[in-house]
């Protein structure tokens, strides 16, 4: 058996309106520093970063960055069904990439069926408030969105770069317990969380072959 | 020997120029058409060998009369030809010139040149006779070379056209004699267009002032002064994009002044408040440094009316991103010219690439995708088997054991059909049974096994789609990007599967060693960066340019499908029938039922699917269920279920059939236990 580098690898997938600042939220989390220019993201983009839980547990992430266009939608929704997070992202200066975040939710819901992802609900471009922009969206209303749906809410910036890493830890952290209350299990048949152990193949092509006739016999 | 005017008579087409050889070219034609009948005859007998005299003799000339034997024999001796100054090339040319001119052979017979072609390609350099016959003609290219010059030079200073025939290149071959604008009339476009082509294959390809339209004479001397074949970089003359761009829109009969007020008019119509927000949100993150910085505000207003114009002009595609790339790249070409640029636009996306690569949910993007793994299948099997073993890894360790769903598909459906459905199915596995219509097998169920019902995009998808949406803007040094443009803009969109090809053909070797889906895409993100700041631009676009000569001239004279194996290490045919099938799989055209005996069919593939489907579900084990109507759902293309549901009568007319289907497929299914 290899000795994994990390424990687990979660599939984490970040979705909201074009232009509310998912790459960029992104690039923090794995670079560390604020992209000033960065092109629009056309179809989907890959990231991974290593984070430790405070139990000591190492989670490998796999991050999936989406266009935010309507007309990629189409593309970008078979990246949904093997995510365990879903991060739906607005701009807190945006009220329409707010009031879009239930129909997102709904696609992911959608897509992900039967699973059951974990979602948190990001704000994003939150230094654009303390340098004096208009807020379109206030905390109270999206903590109480949040709150109605059952989801994490957490406000962010990319170019401050506060709570960025909170808000992946947050969505790391639910699904790790979600794992441990054996609400999700591993032997799925799903990408959304995988193990860092390598099984014992367990590969028979015997097995496969007798199946269908053990199982469709009357 | 040829006066300088023939070099650059007005498009001077077949019959006419044949009765004007002299005497001496007659006997140089006649010999050659002795050497052919030679040629096949060695051709016949050996087709590697290399060929004796005979062959070597006519290298020069008979390949002058077929396009493609000269274009590869003339890679080689661009190498040589290096070191000779301009006017010994075009002295080269001038001479093979009118040859070339005359002969537009008949099918037959430019087969048979074609083998003699390629024979004469096999040619070693130590040929005695071989090396006669380059002395020969290298006395002869001195005594013509000062005339040919000359009268080119003369011709430069007598008349100011700016649309002078010239004959550059170290390419023994007429289709290299070019001109700075179309002569007028079909020919002449034509001729211009094989020119620019050939050129844009050239080590170095098109001169970046090719691409637009630069009229002053001055121009024009600049680049004759510094021209030289080798550097690759930094000379001139004019106009590619938009001669290609204006003559499209000229055969659509668009009134290109009217059409120009309405995509820069100033006031906004209805929908631009739309279209201009999402324009504006991605006009500073277009990342040209055109485009950035406070220099950049000017230039992005500029994108901005680029962009918008045409929007306007083609509201069903309107603003896309990744059309900011684009027009970022062809303003800057343009020189920031607006009304040139939204023409260029207009030809790429109407005239170039396929349909629907920006509009219609993507729906001509995702069949290249699907295109592109197909011909990645037949091009690098090897890179292809590892990457679709990488994408079931990947689920074979989620779902950890393999005791899978079962997946019942009609035969019709064939293993790459249904794997592209549903990733990870494995072979079919299990023969259920077979329905016969008019002696043809109609239905025929077989079961498929996958492991699990997880969905994982084939791995390439990521990069293609950005590679395509993009047209290799992020993914290669600018140089190479405009030289794969070139050639997009002559050849058409083929380029994009061949340059996708030869980008993963150069990443192959790194790829192989991989061994999971993850370290696949981290590796790919220090490839693709690498590929951004080393690629050889010369490389890439010799290898796929090598195809493509062969696929543009040979498949021209092939029948019969003897030819076609022998060649098909070349062209990508049938890409067109790969992106009909494609594109019937990913959104299946919205048919109306009727009753009739063809749309039955493919309805009766579909209900057989359900039918059988459903009993054996009934047979599954409980748990098993959920994922076995999971995997059914996964082979419905949701648009078809939309589809049905609309339509009640339809409806209702199905569930007769389906319950039919259903008894049968019972009876099928309970039979063969």
């Amino acid at each position: 058996m290899v000795e994994p580098i990390f424990n687990y690898q979660f599939r984490l997938i970040l979705i909201g309106d074009s232009t509310v600042g998912k790459s960029s939220l992104l690039k923090y989390f794995t670079d560390g520093k604020f992209a000033e220019l960065s092109d629009p993201t056309v179809g989907v983009d890959f990231f991974a970063r290593l984070i430790e839980l405070k139990d000591g547990t190492k989670i490998k992430l796999q991050l999936w960055d989406t266009a935010g266009q309507e007309r990629f939608r189409s593309i970008t929704k078979s990246y949904y069904r093997n995510s365990v997070g879903v991060l739906l992202v607005y701009d807190v200066c945006n009220r329409a990439s707010f009031e879009h975040i239930p129909q997102w939710m709904m696609d992911a819901r959608r897509h992900i069926e039967p699973h059951r992802p974990v979602f948190a609900l990001v704000g994003c471009k939150l230094d654009l408030v303390t340098n004096g922009s208009r807020r379109e969206v206030s905390k109270e209303e999206a903590r109480a969105f949040a709150d109605q749906h059952g989801v994490h809410h957490i406000e962010t910036s990319a170019k401050t770069g506060i709570n960025v890493e909170e808000a992946f830890r947050i969505v790391t952290q639910e699904v790790y317990s979600r794992i441990q209350t054996g609400e999700y299990k591993l032997e799925d048949g799903w990408d959304g969380i995988k193990t860092g152990f390598y099984k014992p193949s367990g590969f028979d092509f015997n097995l496969i072959e007798a199946e269908p006739a053990e199982t469709s016999c009357c | 020997m040829k006066e300088p005017v023939q070099l650059y008579g007005p498009s001077t087409r077949a019959g006419t120029t044949r009765r004007k050889y002299p005497p001496k070219c007659r006997r140089r034609r006649k010999r050659q058409q002795q050497n052919r009948t030679r040629i096949t005859a060695a051709t016949s007998s050996s087709s590697s060998s290399s060929s004796s005299s005979s062959s070597s003799s006519s290298s020069s000339s008979s390949s002058s009369s077929s396009s493609s034997s000269s274009k590869t024999r003339g890679k080689k001796t661009r190498d040589k030809n290096a070191s000779r100054t301009t006017e010994g090339s075009q002295s080269v040319a001038g001479e093979h010139g009118p040859v070339k001119m005359s002969v537009r052979p008949t099918n037959d017979e430019s087969r048979e040149r074609l083998k003699g072609g390629c024979t004469a390609c096999n040619n070693n350099n130590n040929n005695n006779d071989k090396s006669r016959h380059r002395l020969r003609m290298t006395s002869s290219i001195h005594l013509c070379l000062f005339a040919v010059w000359w009268g080119v030079w003369l011709h430069l200073h007598l008349f100011s056209y700016p649309n002078l025939l010239i004959a550059v290149g170290t390419i023994e071959d007429t289709k290299m004699r070019f001109s700075l604008t179309p002569q007028p009339g079909e020919s002449g476009f034509i001729q211009w267009l094989d020119a620019m082509k050939m050129v844009a294959r050239l080590p170095g390809g098109i001169p970046p002032e090719f691409r637009r339209k630069a009229s002053t004479r001055r121009d024009f001397y600049t680049y004759l002064r510094d021209y030289r074949p080798d550097d690759g970089t930094d000379f001139i003359v004019t106009l590619l994009w938009l001669t290609l761009a204006e003559r499209h829109l000229e055969q659509r009969g668009v009134d290109w002044k009217q059409a120009e007020k309405i995509c820069f008019n100033e006031w906004s119509n209805p929908d631009d408040e739309e279209l201009g927000i999402q324009i504006v949100k991605d006009l500073h993150r277009t990342g040209c440094s055109l485009f950035c910085g406070a220099a950049g505000r000017d230039n992005q207003a500029v994108l901005r009316r680029v962009l918008l114009g045409f929007a306007r002009w083609n509201k069903s595609v309107g603003y896309c991103q990744g059309l900011n790339v684009l027009a970022a790249l062809v303003l800057q070409v343009m020189d920031r010219a607006e009304s040139a640029a939204v023409k260029v636009m207009i030809y790429l996306i109407e005239g170039v690439l396929p349909e629907g690569y920006f509009a219609d949910n993507l729906r001509g993007l995702s069949v290249d995708m699907a295109v592109f793994r197909d011909l990645l299948r037949a091009r690098l099997p090897k890179l292809s088997k590892h990457l679709e073993a990488l994408q079931n890894d990947a689920k074979d360790k989620a779902t950890g054991n393999q005791t899978g769903c079962a997946i019942v598909t009609p035969l019709f459906d064939t293993v790459e059909r249904t794997r592209d459905r549903v990733p990870g199915a494995l072979l079919p596995a299990y023969l259920v049974g077979e329905k016969r219509k008019k002696k043809k097998i109609c239905v025929c169920v077989c079961i498929y096994i996958c492991p699990g019902s997880s969905y994982e995009p084939p791995l390439t998808n990521v990069f293609t789609m950005q590679w395509f949406l993009t047209l290799f803007c992020h993914c290669l040094p600018q140089e190479a990007v405009l030289r794969v443009w070139d050639l997009i803009f002559l050849e058409g969109d083929e380029i994009l599967l061949r340059t996708a090809l030869a980008i993963w053909e150069g990443l192959s070797d790194r790829i192989m060693t991989v061994t999971s889906a993850d370290e696949f895409y981290s590796i790919m993100g220090v490839l693709t960066r690498e590929m951004l700041e080393f690629t050889d631009t010369n490389n890439l676009i010799k290898s796929f340019v090598e195809l493509l000569q062969v696929s543009r001239y040979q498949t021209r004279f092939l029948t019969n499908d003897n030819d076609y194996d022998r060649i098909s290490m070349g062209p990508l045919h049938g890409v067109t029938g790969l992106r009909e099938k494609h594109r019937y799989n990913i959104t299946p055209w919205a048919r109306k039922l009727s009753d009739d005996d063809d749309s039955d069919t493919e309805e009766d593939e579909r209900l057989a699917v359900a039918a059988a489907m459903f009993s054996m579900a009934q047979r599954l084990k409980k748990d098993r269920i959920p994922q076995t109507i999971g995997a059914l759902q996964a082979m419905a293309p949701s648009s078809d279920r939309e589809r049905l549901a609309l339509d009640i009568s339809t409806l209702k007319q199905q569930y007769a059939k389906l319950r039919e289907r259903q008894r049968q497929a019972h009876i099928i299914l309970s039979g063969n236990c």
